[in-house]
């Protein structure tokens, strides 16, 4: 604790001492410089005198000051040291704090001639380094010299490249119109201006200009002269830094001049620019300097009132109110009608449901049948087979008979279906487990992150030949799943290289894409157009999927009700009502659900296989893979092992197991 | 002919499993409520009704219409960021599918930033609903509208490419990329008038490529000017720019996220 405060103590000791520090290096080594003159009115083809007063704190050393008057209407006679380029010099070596000068001009010409100081260096005398002083100039002249000014003419073409007889101070472009030249009122205003008026000086873009204003103070004019001499009157909109044209009408019977409303720099509460645009609103001022807000419509002109804004702004809210309502009616409507609709279809659906138990029973028995009807088009191969009873031993010899009529019937194809050649797989395995920027950053600084290649496949080589149906085993953590994606081509090989006719290749999983919140005819076209069903297919097999599943009474009830059951019997009828693909990959599928699935599975599995597809398998039951398969491929560790008959293949699988 | 009518079938099967992917996140998104769908119109409305009674009385000044300006902005703003937010994560969800399914990984991208231009085209209704309300002029530039939409669909198809990738290898970029929609809202202008803010944030908003698009929504459809070729230029610049560079980025990344993911 006591740390804590120890700091706050300093810190705010050594921010103080900060402002100290500042402020006094401001005031120390000043030379103030004043202008002073005896008389501001004086007349022309007169001499007058100016003085120059350097007043210093410390004393002053070496200085240079130059002093600027106003060349047209001025002559410099003398009093300084020298005269430069319009200026006078004065320079020197000072003594003590204070330095006097007399100046003496003669006037010239009438009007305003301003002198003022500009570009001092004063240094600090006496000391060894020569410091600078700062300058704060005090104040300027400006003298009224009566009677003519004839110079204007000359210093207007000099400055502006125009021979114009009013002061001028600035050059404003005007788009449609040109160049026009902005009076200078501090000296001189227009006799147009016949209203009541004040003047004051404000900002305009880079330069102070002096406007003419109304005794509010809510509104600037400038007098602008083109180049032929005329005046123009102009307001000036501060936010906008423009000038708008006024216009001279009679408003409500008074002559008045008429500007935009921007010129206006606060506008009443209730003015909206879209009122402004929709009924030209502008600025109007009459001949008291009185302003207000008058509307233009049908070239009347009419007061803007409150309650006009007023009542705009209402009509506008009223709109945003109107939506809110329709809104909140909407949603009302909408639950209502849904709490009714779903009311009536309870009772409707309860009803149904009585109806159709009576018959449910019936149809579990008809699907079997059904199914074996599709394979219509191959239809030699199939009647040789029988539906296959249990038993394996039945079923090795019944299915290698057949294979061998199969392959009698046709050519030898030399070129396998399936043709994986030196394939490697290896993952990059990151040591550490980073699972966001943070702790990778942590780990790779702390050099904790290293990677070491895992090799999930290595080297391996097989063939499958058509109508093959080769099974993969292997334990767990083998590279089964890896080399099956391989094949099926979502994941690249590192080395080596697989070839397979993609097109022709359909993989059966199980579940893929299925979403709960969906109802399941929902999810029969997803998971259908996800597998690569088109929506007319779909369509014409719709009611064989439903019926496989057994799911007629459910087809529009969410899938998030379902037991497990319903859902893989949903998945493996949606996944094998189509044709056999002619290359079949299984992942998995047949070790799902319950016994009677199982079989009903098996069984429509076998349909698919002796349809004549190439078969690529993984599974984990012996029994399965003996049952069906051809040839067998024993993947340990990602190493090929064996390659071979089933049974050889899985006896040599048993006794390793049995060694373990 | 034959292969041409195979590919046209396949063509036709893709738009068809894209559609069926869509109309899952569609009924997903409102899979609890009853409204559902009626809500893609309703909540523009109502934000935009508590905006414009917020905000037009302290911009009366210098917006005409205020809540068209904010309802072109927001409409065109809410596509952009709920189509990357959403499809930021589509690899990631979907990765049962990504290994098992002969679809291409832009499909789940795609879906995604299609659900979002669908519920585009349910907010276009109450946009409709709402220049009809006050009274906005008809004008042939109206028909420039929809490139500003399909510019737009361009880039933040490019973007949700890079967030996918990204996401899958960084799951903090979601939060990241939250705060930096955050950011990027504020710097387009939606609702407030450009001229308002100092010429730092000026350059800053004209330099946001989403802004483009609102200026020149707003151009065509509230001033009925077409606009400058500046805004042509960098509307179709960084659509097509930003689309090529994310799918370049996806292509080169995929295989990397299947090993990942």
């Amino acid at each position: 604790m006591k740390k804590i405060w120890l700091c706050i103590i300093c810190f705010i000791l050594i921010m103080c001492g900060g402002l100290v520090h500042m402020d006094i290096n401001a005031l120390a080594d000043t030379t103030v410089i004043t202008l002073e003159t005896n008389e501001y009115e004086v007349n022309n083809n007169e001499e007058i005198v100016v003085t120059i007063y350097l007043n210093s704190d410390v004393n002053i050393g070496a200085y240079h000051t130059e002093v600027k008057y106003d060349t047209y209407r001025l002559e410099y006679v003398g009093g300084g040291d020298n005269l430069v380029d319009g200026k006078v010099i004065l320079e020197g070596n000072g003594y003590g704090k204070d330095i006097v000068y007399k100046l003496t001009f003669k006037t010239v010409s009438g009007g305003v001639a301003k002198i003022s100081c500009v570009n001092g260096d004063i240094r600090i005398g006496g000391s060894a380094d020569n410091k600078k002083q700062n300058i704060s100039v005090a104040s300027e002249l400006m003298l009224n010299i009566a009677g003519e000014d004839t110079a204007i003419s000359k210093e207007n073409k000099d400055i502006f490249g125009i021979d114009a007889s009013v002061p001028l101070c600035g050059v404003v472009d005007i788009d449609g119109v040109g160049r026009y030249y902005i009076i200078d009122h501090s000296e001189f205003i227009p006799d147009e201006a016949v209203w009541s008026y004040d003047t004051i000086k404000d900002k305009y873009g880079d330069a102070t200009y002096t406007f003419i204003t109304n005794k509010e103070r809510n509104v600037k004019i400038l007098y602008l002269m083109d180049s032929d001499g005329g005046y123009h009157m102009y307001a000036y909109a501060k936010e906008m830094q423009a000038l708008y044209p006024c216009l001279e009408k009679v408003v409500e019977g008074q002559n008045s001049y008429v500007m935009s409303s921007n010129v206006c720099t606060s506008w009443p509460e209730d003015l909206t620019l879209d009122y402004v645009k929709k009924n030209n609103v502008c600025y109007v001022m009459n001949q008291n300097g009185e302003c207000g807000f008058y509307k233009y419509v049908d070239d009347e002109f009419a007061k803007w009132s409150e309650e006009d804004g007023k009542a705009f702004l209402d009509g506008q809210m009223k709109i945003f109110y109107y939506i809110l309502m329709a809104a909140v009616v909407v949603i009302i409507v909408v639950i209502a009608s849904v709490f009714i609709v779903n009311y009536n279809s309870n009772e409707a659906k309860n009803e149904r449901n009585k109806r159709r138990s009576k018959n449910a029973n019936k149809s579990s028995d008809n699907s079997d049948i059904e199914f074996i009807d599709i394979d219509e088009t191959d239809k030699v191969k199939t009647r040789h087979l029988n539906v296959i009873p249990e038993g394996s031993d039945k079923v090795k010899s019944g299915r290698s008979e057949t294979i061998s009529e199969i392959e009698e019937d046709e050519k030898p194809k030399e070129r396998p279906v399936i043709s994986v050649r030196n394939v490697t797989m290896k993952f990059r395995v990151s040591t550490s487990d980073a699972s966001g920027i943070k702790e990778y950053f942590i780990q790779k600084i702390k050099k904790q992150v290293t990677y070491r290649e895992f090799l999930a496949l290595d080297n391996v080589s097989f063939d499958v030949f058509k109508g093959e149906i080769v099974g993969i085993i292997g334990t767990n953590g083998s590279g089964k799943s890896t080399l099956l994606r391989i094949v099926s081509g979502a994941l690249g090989p590192t080395e080596g290289r697989v070839r397979v006719n993609r097109k022709k290749l359909q993989i059966l999983t199980l579940g893929t894409g299925f979403d709960m919140e969906l109802t399941a005819r929902e999810n029969i076209y997803l998971n259908g157009a996800i597998i690569g069903y088109t929506q007319e297919f779909i369509d014409e097999n719709f009611d064989r999927i439903v019926e496989f599943a057994e799911l007629q009474d459910f087809v529009d009830e969410k899938v998030k009700n379902f037991s497990s059951g319903m859902v893989s019997r949903l998945g493996f009828a949606i996944a094998t009502i189509g044709e056999a693909a002619e290359i079949l990959i299984l992942d998995e599928v047949l070790s799902v659900g319950d016994e009677f699935f199982r079989k009903k599975s098996l069984k429509r599995v076998k349909e698919m296989i002796h349809g004549g597809s190439t078969v690529l398998m993984v599974s984990h039951g012996m029994g399965t893979i003996l049952e069906n398969c051809t040839k067998v491929v024993w993947i340990e560790k990602g190493k090929l092992r064996m390659v071979g008959e089933p049974k050889v293949v899985c006896d040599e699988y048993q006794k390793l197991y049995d060694e373990k | 002919m034959n292969r041409k009518r195979r590919k046209r079938e396949e063509r036709q099967q893709y738009i068809f499993a894209l559609k069926q992917l869509v109309s899952r996140e569609i009924k997903r998104k409102y899979a609890r409520s009853y409204l559902g769908i009626v809500w893609s119109v309703l909540n523009p409305l109502l934000t935009m009704a508590v905006m414009s009674m917020i905000f037009s009385t302290i911009f009366k000044r210098s917006i005409e219409n205020f809540p068209i300006y904010y309802l072109t902005g927001t409409i065109l703003w809410s596509f952009f960021s709920q189509s990357t937010d959403a499809a930021m994560t589509a690899l990631v969800d979907n990765k049962n599918l990504l290994l098992k399914v002969k679809l291409t990984k832009q499909t789940f991208i795609l879906s995604r930033v299609l659900t979002a231009l669908t519920n585009l085209g349910y907010t276009m209704v109450a946009y409709t609903f709402m220049l009809i309300v006050f009274r906005v002029k008809i004008s042939v530039t109206m028909l420039l509208f929809p490139l500003a939409i399909i510019f737009l669909l361009l880039f933040s198809t490019g973007i949700s490419y890079m967030l996918s990738i990204a996401y899958v290898f960084f799951g903090d970029i979601k939060y990241l990329y939250s705060v930096v929609l955050t950011i990027w809202m504020y710097m387009s202008a939606i609702f407030y008038p450009v001229d308002s803010v100092t010429p730092v944030m000026q350059s800053i908003v004209s330099a946001n490529p989403l802004y483009s698009y609102i200026q020149f929504a707003r151009e065509c459809v509230m001033y009925q000017k077409v606009p400058d070729g500046i805004v042509w230029l960098k509307m179709i610049g960084w659509g097509l720019g930003m689309f090529f560079a994310g799918y370049y980025i996806f292509k080169r990344k995929e295989n990397s996220v299947m090993q990942k993911v």
